[in-house]
């Protein structure tokens, strides 16, 4: 009798453990899809990106050929949807930005990872994090308010143009380049320097032929992405470039850029118009160029792994 | 009178394409203290973690043969690896204390498995940590991370951990290999008590300590099972000529 | 050998002075920001709505707006980017699908926020037929944070020593066990550093705005109506650059940019020192 009853006892509750069980188990499957669910809806989201600006963008070629889309450098609608000019002056603000931006933002790097001791550290790192804080906006405030008066009173123009807008962004793509390149100085193995070392090297030999050779995919991966930053960026640009559709003959002449040429006009036309659909074309552009961008980072960051 | 906990039966594991164990037959026996020695890389703690599927965690991992527990093969598809895991608890080489305080690394089983009385809680608490001789060092210090206290004392805690869900085996996998000799002495100790109430195997390089506390040895090399036996037997008498060169030292 | 000497001293001295040059951009345009607008910033201009031709606007609704868009923004990309996250740290093996999904959070990550703002146009203004509204803008501002809390959550996650997911399997957890009671807790701090940075990126976001959520705010203080447009004090600071008529305007960009600036500092402050606080508690060194 009274073993009977401890049986049963014992039975009920392994049923009970089981019960509970299976509905961790259940629980434990259910979220494994919900986490799966939201890897996938991530995905759904650039595909989807991609494919409605490029159905809104590509219906430009109703009205306008390709061939003049692309290299006529001459902005009057309807007549010539040419967007050239904003290429050029895209690549120009961006190429400028990377010629005082990398070498200043690699250099600190160096001296971030290498070389600064540790209280300096401590003040530069969440000093170049705040650089990623101050808004967009902020920036091309500060453009005009500083240096669109300088350039006007020391070189001429108006102060509005590629120079203007390269300047700020230089600032801009600080963070970015500074982040990364540190960070693949600090992949290296410590092994590497101490090599170096105990063959007589002092350290900016060992910087030089040792840390930076071997962390040059990562250091080029730092200018790429930079570069991908500076041709993204829209309202700083927009504030100091001049916003007029014409060829960056100059420096300091009023232009525009991709970016910058979207927001001035995407208020003044109407949604379906031809010339508005040229205006997504441009960002279907700009799509092209980030991917772009991305698959170059793959190639080179790849190659360190070989 | 002893019988058999689990059976394992012609056992292969092949990492991809590496055969990490070769036909390996193991009985182990219940209340029993049985002990995996072998040098390194020949295969131990694979061969324990496959006792509670814990190589399923791994990808390439492939795994034939038969492992039976208490007569059931635990490598069938419907076997519920989580309940598998609750009778089969392990032990790591590194104490691995979750960094939260004592109590919430000891009552953390209880609770996933479905325990919510606070007052239940506390008695598990206490009955591990004294289970796991633990009690009297860190009563005072229940609430506190477990990351604080000493090497020795977070494998206790890990132990002590295992013990609240009330398995049946415990596997240990170099348990005392990151402890100083006198904290491997109170495990050590500690393994001697629990071998009444737990079955247990225990991978170790240190052959005084298998001689210390198992009844059992099994001699492992290059993915095979040399052999396996009483451990008096295996330290005074092996058999084969192999384990005598691996316990003497005098292994290359 | 002297040579050599010199060249290493050099060497060091430059990467000292970009060092320092460095500070001193981040410095100058801190004083700057504040030494323009700190005046500005008056409970009256904190407060009171803006004015678009007469002096002595504020930037009440537009402080507002900026929060209560930042919130719902985190609101909608919270749980799928950690979830995204928590699925390429935790479930995805190295298979097609998983290089796909992180392919694309990478590219998310890359495209410039003006197309995101033209896609959100798109998708709540034209398709859905929304207007310009607090709603729209906070969902596409979503899509700038996704991959970023991702690729946080991610690599959190990562950080996570292995052993602690085996001990708490080897204890007959489940996976989702696992997860939610000792990978997550022991993340805690590293997530919550990670959305600080996204709260602070998308805090002074524009261009994803001006054409989702609009250039003018509600006539209403603290208007919670998803489906008003919203101006945030980024869009803000731009509108009042580009086409703002009030004669004090100049006075306003500044104000602004100082408050925006102070924003984020604070953000950071506020959510950064108890997350620290809280690593110390469970590591356990006090
Ligand atoms: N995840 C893995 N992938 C591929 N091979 C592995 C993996 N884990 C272990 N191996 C290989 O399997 C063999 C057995 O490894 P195992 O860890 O079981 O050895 P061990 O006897 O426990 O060694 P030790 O005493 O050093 O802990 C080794 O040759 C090892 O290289
Ligand atoms: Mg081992």
């Amino acid at each position: 009798m009274d073993l009977a009853m401890r049986i049963k006892k014992k039975k009920s509750k392994a049923t009970m453990t089981s019960i509970s069980m299976s509905l961790q188990l259940r629980y434990d499957r259910f979220f494994k899809f919900v986490f799966f669910g939201s890897a996938a809806a991530v995905s759904l989201v650039i595909f989807t990106i991609i494919l409605f600006v490029a159905f809104q963008g590509l219906q430009t070629f109703k009205e306008a050929s390709a061939l003049d889309f692309f290299i006529n450098t001459t902005w009057s609608p309807p007549a010539h949807y040419g967007i050239f000019s904003f290429i050029f002056s895209s690549f120009a603000t961006t190429l400028l930005a990377l010629l005082i931006g990398a070498p200043l933002g690699l250099a600190g790097a160096i001296f971030m990872a290498k070389i600064a001791p540790q209280w300096v550290r401590d003040v530069l790192r969440p000093a170049t994090d705040l650089f990623v804080g101050i808004p967009s906006v902020v920036y091309g405030w500060i453009g005009m308010t500083i240096f669109v008066g300088i350039i006007r009173d020391n070189i001429g123009g108006s102060g509005f143009g590629v120079l203007a807008a390269g300047t700020v962004l230089s600032v801009m793509i600080l963070p970015t380049v500074i982040s990364i390149s540190e960070d693949s100085l600090r992949a290296l193995p410590q092994s590497l320097e101490e090599a170096s070392y105990a063959l007589g090297a002092n350290r900016w030999q060992t910087i030089r032929r040792v840390l930076l050779p071997a962390a040059s995919p990562g250091l080029l991966a730092a200018v790429i992405l930079a570069m991908a930053r500076a041709i993204g960026e829209t309202m700083a640009v927009q504030m100091v470039i001049g916003n007029s559709p014409q060829f960056p003959a100059s420096l300091v002449l009023p232009t525009a850029t991709l970016t910058s040429w979207i927001v001035v006009e995407m208020g003044n036309t109407p949604f379906g118009s031809t010339i508005n659909n040229a205006l997504f074309l441009m960002a279907f552009t700009l799509l092209g160029l980030s991917m772009a961008t991305i698959l170059l980072v793959r190639v080179v960051v790849r190659r360190r792994m070989v | 009178m002893t019988s058999t906990k689990i059976s394992v039966q012609s056992l292969n594991l092949y990492y991809k394409d590496f055969q990490a164990l070769k036909n390996v037959n193991l009985e182990v026996e219940e209340n029993q203290v049985t002990a995996l020695i072998g040098p390194s890389g020949c295969g131990k703690s694979t061969f324990l973690r496959t006792l509670n599927r814990m190589n399923d965690l791994i990808e390439g991992v492939r795994v034939d043969g038969v492992i039976l527990l208490d007569g059931r093969d635990i490598y069938r598809p419907d076997v519920d690896v989580v309940n598998l895991r609750k009778k089969v608890g392990m032990v790591f080489q590194r104490p691995n204390p979750f960094p939260m305080s004592v109590y919430d690394n000891v009552a953390y089983g209880p609770r996933i498995h479905g325990e919510k009385n606070k007052r239940k809680l506390d008695e598990i608490v206490e009955k591990s940590l004294r289970a796991a001789v633990l009690w009297d060092e860190v009563q005072d210090r229940l609430y506190k991370s477990a990351l604080g206290l000493s090497g020795g004392q977070q494998q206790r805690v890990c132990i002590a951990r295992l013990l609240a869900v009330e398995p049946e085996v415990l596997l240990m996998d170099e348990p005392t290999s990151a402890l100083d000799p006198l904290a491997t002495l109170r495990i050590e100790e500690l393994i001697q008590v629990l071998r009444n109430d737990y079955t247990i195997v225990i991978v170790t390089h240190n052959m005084q300590q298998a001689a210390r506390v198992s009844g059992v040895t099994a001699f492992f090399l290059n993915g095979d099972l040399i052999e396996y036996g009483n451990t008096d037997v295996i330290f005074t008498r092996p058999a084969d000529q192999r384990t005598e060169d691996y316990i003497t030292g005098r292994f290359g | 050998m002297n040579n050599r000497r010199f060249g290493d001293r050099l060497a060091t001295g430059l990467f000292w002075l970009a060092g320092a040059v460095i500070l001193g951009i981040l410095l100058f345009y801190l004083i700057f920001i504040f030494w323009k607008g700190i005046n500005v910033l008056t409970p009256h201009f904190l407060l009171s709505p803006p004015k678009e031709v007469a002096a002595g606007g504020g930037v009440g609704p537009e402080l507002f707006n900026t929060f209560y868009i930042l919130f719902l923004s985190l609101l909608f990309s919270l749980p799928v980017g950690l979830g995204a996250g928590i699925y390429l740290a935790e479930y995805a093996r190295s298979n097609r699908l998983t290089y796909i999904v992180r392919l694309s959070t990478e590219s998310l990550a890359t495209v410039p926020s003006i197309v995101l703002g033209l896609f959100g146009m798109i998708i709540f203004v034209n398709a859905i037929g929304l207007g310009f509204t607090i709603l729209g803008g906070a969902a596409t501002l979503a899509l700038l944070n996704l991959p970023v809390l991702v690729r946080v959550t991610e690599e959190t996650l990562r950080a996570v020593p292995f052993s602690y997911r085996e001990a708490s399997l080897a204890l007959g957890a489940t996976q989702w066990q696992t997860i939610r009671r000792v990978i997550l807790p022991a993340c805690f701090p590293g997530l919550i550093t990670g959305v600080t940075l996204v709260a602070g990126r998308a805090l002074g976001e524009s261009a994803i705005l001006i054409f989702t959520a609009g250039l003018s705010v509600s006539r209403h203080a603290f208007d919670f109506n998803l489906f008003v447009p919203g101006e945030t004090l980024a869009v803000h600071l731009w509108y009042v650059n580009a086409e703002a008529l009030a004669p004090d305007k100049d006075a306003i960009a500044a104000g602004t940019s100082a408050l925006l600036v102070l924003v984020v500092l604070i953000f950071n402050l506020a959510i950064g020192l108890p997350s620290r606080l809280l690593q110390r508690r469970l590591t356990g060194n006090k």
